[in-house]
C-alpha cells in the first residue's frame, strides 16, 4: 500500500488526467476543424466555422473537387510510395548500422558514431542548395527517386542514434549464445536482434515517417512536375495568391490524414506488443 | 574422444596481459572447474576456449584438433551462461531447437532431441513457455537443454549457478553431477564458489591473476595445496596462517618457531631442502586440524559460531594474531574465555617466504 492517503492520490491522478486531457484537445483541436469545415459549403466555412456541419451547411463539394477535378489520385500514389520507400529503406539500413555500432568493437567505433551524430544537429534544409545541384548533375529532378534519398538521408542519423542506444541494452551473452549454436552474423541480426527492437524500431518509424509525409519543402524544389507531386504539394494549388479554395484545401488535408493514421496503428501495434512482451515476467 | 589441450595460451587487451601462459591437459569425461577470485582470468580463459575471445598467443586443441581459428559453432562446444542468454522473444522449445535448425538438421531429428532433453530436465511442461515467464531455476535447466541438445563433445559453464538462491544452487549443483554422470561429457566448468568446485570436479585448476597457481584433484587442493595461495582459497572457513620462523634444518626435520607460541619449536619431519635457519616461514593450518585443548598456542576467545554439528571458535593470540578452531558438535566455550591449543606438526602445512609449500 502507498503511505499517500486515498484521498489525495486520487486528487493528483485527476490533476494528471486533467491536464492530459487539455493537451489532448488542444491537439486535436485544429484536426477537429480541418474535419468538420471539409464537410461544409464554402459559405457554412466563413459563416461560422466552429460549427458542426448542418443539414444546410452540409456539402461535400471539396471532395468532389479533389477527387474529381485534379490528380489526387497520383499525389496519393506518390506520397505513399515515397513515405513506405524511405520508411523501409532507413529502417532497415538504420537499424543494421545501429547494430553495427553497438554490438562490435573496432576502431572506428566512436568516431563513426560521432559522425553520424553530426547528422542530426545540422538541419538537411540548409544544405537544400547543394541537394539542389546534386539532383540535378546526376538527372533525378523532377523523380520520386530524389525525393526517397534525400528523406533517407534526413532520417538515417536520428534513426541510429535512437538504435543503437537501444540495441546496446541488448546483453552480449545473447550474440555470444547464438554464434555457439552456430548462427551466422546476419541471422543474429535479423532473427535475434531485429526482433528484440521491434518497440524501438515501431517508435522510430512513426518518427520517421510524419515529417516525410507532411514535408512540403523538399517536394516543392525538388518534384514540381505535376506527375510526380506529393499530397502536400498538390494541396498547394488550392492556395492562390488571391483566392484559396477552401473546400478543396481543407477536403485534401483530410485525405491526407487517412495513410498516415493507418501506418501509425500499424506502428502503435507493434508499439505495445513489444512492451508488454517485456513486461510480462 | 574429447580430450582438451592448451599449451602457453596467453591472452593480452592492448599492452595489458591477462592470461600469462596458461598449459592444462583434459583428458576425454573429465569435469574440470577453473577456479579463482574474480579477474584472474578463469572466465576469459573459458571465452577463448568457446571462441568468443581471440586467442593472443599458444593453441588450443580439441581431439587433437588445433582450434585457434575455428568458430564457436565448429569447435564441438556448447557453453552455458551465467546470465543464461536464452533468446527472449522464442519459447523454450524454439530456443532449444534453434541451434538444430541452424545446423540444417531433419525436423523430427529436432523434436526427438528437444523432447529427449526437456524429459530429462524436467522441461516438458514448459516447452510452449516463453524464457520470462519461467523461473531462475527453470531458466536455468532450459540452458542447460539448449547446450544438451547439440550433442557437444565439451560442456562449458560460466558461472551458471550465481544467479540463483542458495537452496535452488545446491540442488541445481547435484543436478549438474548427476547430468555429467549420465552424458559422460567432458565439462569445463567456471566458478568462483571453492565449495562448487570441491563438490562438482574431478580436476580443479586454481587461478590467481592470470596464472595457474595449481591443478590436481580436489583432495589433492585440500590436503597437498602447492602454495599459500591455494591453502588459503581451498576449505572453509579459511586455512589459518601463523608466522614463524625457521630456528634448524638437517637434512631430515625442522624447527620452527612459532611467533606467540609458548612451547618453544615446533620440529617437523620433512627434508626442507629449500630453507635455512633464520629464513621467515608461514605454518598453515585448516579450522578443523585444530582442538581447543591445549597450551602452545593460547588467546581470548573473540566470537563462537554454531552450527550445530560443528561449531567456529574465532580466537585472538597474544601477539595479535587471528586463529578459527572448528570443533565438531556444539561447543562450551563462551566469548571472552582464556583457551589454548596445540599444533599437531602432521597436519601443518609450512610456506616459505615466496609462499611455495616447504615439504
Amino acid at each position: 500500500m502507498s503511505s499517500k492517503p486515498l484521498v489525495q492520490k486520487s486528487l493528483s491522478a485527476t490533476l494528471v488526467h486533467g491536464i492530459l486531457i487539455c493537451y489532448s484537445i488542444l491537439a486535436l483541436w485544429p484536426i477537429f476543424l480541418v474535419l468538420i469545415n471539409s464537410f461544409k459549403s464554402r459559405k457554412g466555412i466563413f459563416n461560422d466555422p466552429m460549427a458542426l456541419p448542418s443539414a444546410e451547411t452540409f456539402s461535400t463539394i471539396g471532395f468532389d473537387k479533389v477527387l474529381g477535378r485534379s490528380n489526387f489520385d497520383v499525389y496519393f500514389f506518390n506520397s505513399i510510395t515515397v513515405t513506405v520507400l524511405t520508411l523501409g529503406i532507413t529502417l532497415l539500413i538504420g537499424a543494421m548500422a545501429a547494430w553495427a555500432l553497438a554490438g562490435y568493437k573496432y576502431k572506428l567505433n566512436t568516431l563513426l558514431a560521432f559522425y553520424l551524430a553530426i547528422g542530426i544537429m545540422v538541419p538537411i534544409r540548409l544544405g537544400t542548395v547543394s541537394i539542389l545541384k546534386l539532383v540535378v548533375a546526376m538527372g533525378l529532378m523532377n523523380t520520386l527517386t530524389a525525393l526517397v534519398l534525400v528523406y533517407i538521408a534526413m532520417s538515417l542519423p536520428l534513426t541510429i542514434f535512437i538504435l543503437s542506444e537501444f540495441m546496446q541494452q541488448i546483453p552480449n551473452d545473447l550474440k555470444e549464445a547464438a554464434r555457439c549454436d552456430g548462427v551466422s552474423e546476419y541471422r543474429i541480426f535479423f532473427q535475434i536482434i531485429l526482433p528484440l527492437t521491434r518497440p524501438a524500431i515501431a517508435t522510430v518509424g512513426v518518427f520517421t515517417m510524419v515529417p516525410v509525409w507532411n514535408d512540403l519543402w523538399f517536394p516543392l524544389i525538388l518534384t514540381a512536375d505535376d506527375s510526380v507531386r506529393t499530397v502536400t504539394l498538390g494541396v498547394q494549388q488550392f492556395v492562390g495568391q488571391y483566392v484559396t479554395d477552401w473546400n478543396s484545401v481543407l477536403a485534401s488535408l483530410t485525405l491526407a490524414i487517412v495513410p498516415v493514421f493507418i501506418l501509425y496503428i500499424i506502428f502503435s501495434r507493434q508499439l505495445i506488443r513489444g512492451i508488454t512482451a517485456g513486461a510480462v515476467k | 574422444m574429447a580430450d582438451m589441450k592448451l599449451e602457453g595460451v596467453y591472452k593480452s587487451y592492448g599492452d595489458v596481459e591477462v592470461l600469462h601462459g596458461v598449459d592444462i591437459d583434459i583428458t576425454d569425461g573429465e569435469f574440470v572447474v577453473f577456479v579463482g577470485p574474480s579477474g584472474c582470468g578463469k572466465s576469459t580463459l573459458l571465452r577463448m576456449i568457446a571462441g568468443l575471445e581471440d586467442i593472443s598467443g599458444g593453441d588450443i586443441s580439441i581431439s587433437g584438433e588445433r582450434v585457434n581459428d575455428k568458430p564457436p559453432a565448429d569447435r564441438g562446444i556448447a557453453m552455458v551462461f551465467q546470465s543464461y542468454a536464452l533468446y527472449p522473444h522464442m519459447s523454450v522449445r524454439k530456443n532449444m531447437a534453434f541451434g538444430l535448425s541452424i545446423a540444417k538438421l531433419g525436423k523430427a531429428e529436432i523434436k526427438t532431441r528437444v523432447d529427449a532433453a526437456a524429459e530429462k530436465l524436467q522441461l516438458t511442461e514448459l516447452l510452449h513457455r516463453r524464457p520470462a515467464q519461467l523461473s531462475g531455476g527453470q531458466r536455468q535447466r532450459v540452458a542447460i537443454g539448449r547446450a544438451i541438445v547439440r550433442e557437444p563433445q565439451v560442456f562449458l559453464f560460466d558461472e551458471p549457478l550465481s544467479n540463483l538462491d542458495a537452496a535452488l544452487r545446491v540442488n541445481t549443483r547435484l543436478e549438474i553431477a548427476k547430468l555429467h554422470q549420465d552424458l559422460q561429457n567432458t565439462v569445463i566448468y567456471v566458478t568462483h564458489d571453492q565449495v562448487e568446485a570441491m563438490t562438482l570436479a574431478d580436476k580443479i585448476v586454481v587461478m590467481n591473476g592470470g596464472n595457474v597457481e595449481q591443478i590436481g584433484s580436489p583432495m589433492d587442493l585440500y590436503h597437498r595445496p602447492a602454495n599459500l595461495f591455494v591453502a588459503g582459497f581451498i576449505g572453509s572457513p579459511k586455512m589459518n596462517f601463523l608466522p614463524g620462523t625457521v630456528v634448524s634444518v638437517d637434512g631430515s626435520s625442522i624447527a620452527v618457531q612459532v611467533a606467540g607460541s609458548l612451547s618453544g619449536t615446533v620440529t617437523f619431519d620433512r627434508p626442507g631442502n629449500s630453507c635455512s635457519s633464520g629464513d621467515s616461514i608461514t605454518l598453515g593450518v585448516r579450522p578443523e586440524h585444530l582442538t581447543a585443548a591445549g597450551n602452545e598456542l593460547s588467546g581470548a576467545v573473540e566470537v563462537v559460531e554454531r552450527l550445530g554439528d560443528v561449531s567456529y571458535i574465532y580466537l585472538n593470540l597474544a601477539d595479535g594474531e587471528r586463529l578459527v578452531i572448528a570443533e565438531s558438535g556444539t561447543t562450551e566455550v563462551a566469548p571472552g574465555e582464556k583457551i589454548g591449543c596445540n599444533l599437531d606438526p602432521a597436519s601443518l602445512h609450512l610456506f616459505d617466504a615466496d609462499g611455495k609449500v616447504v615439504n
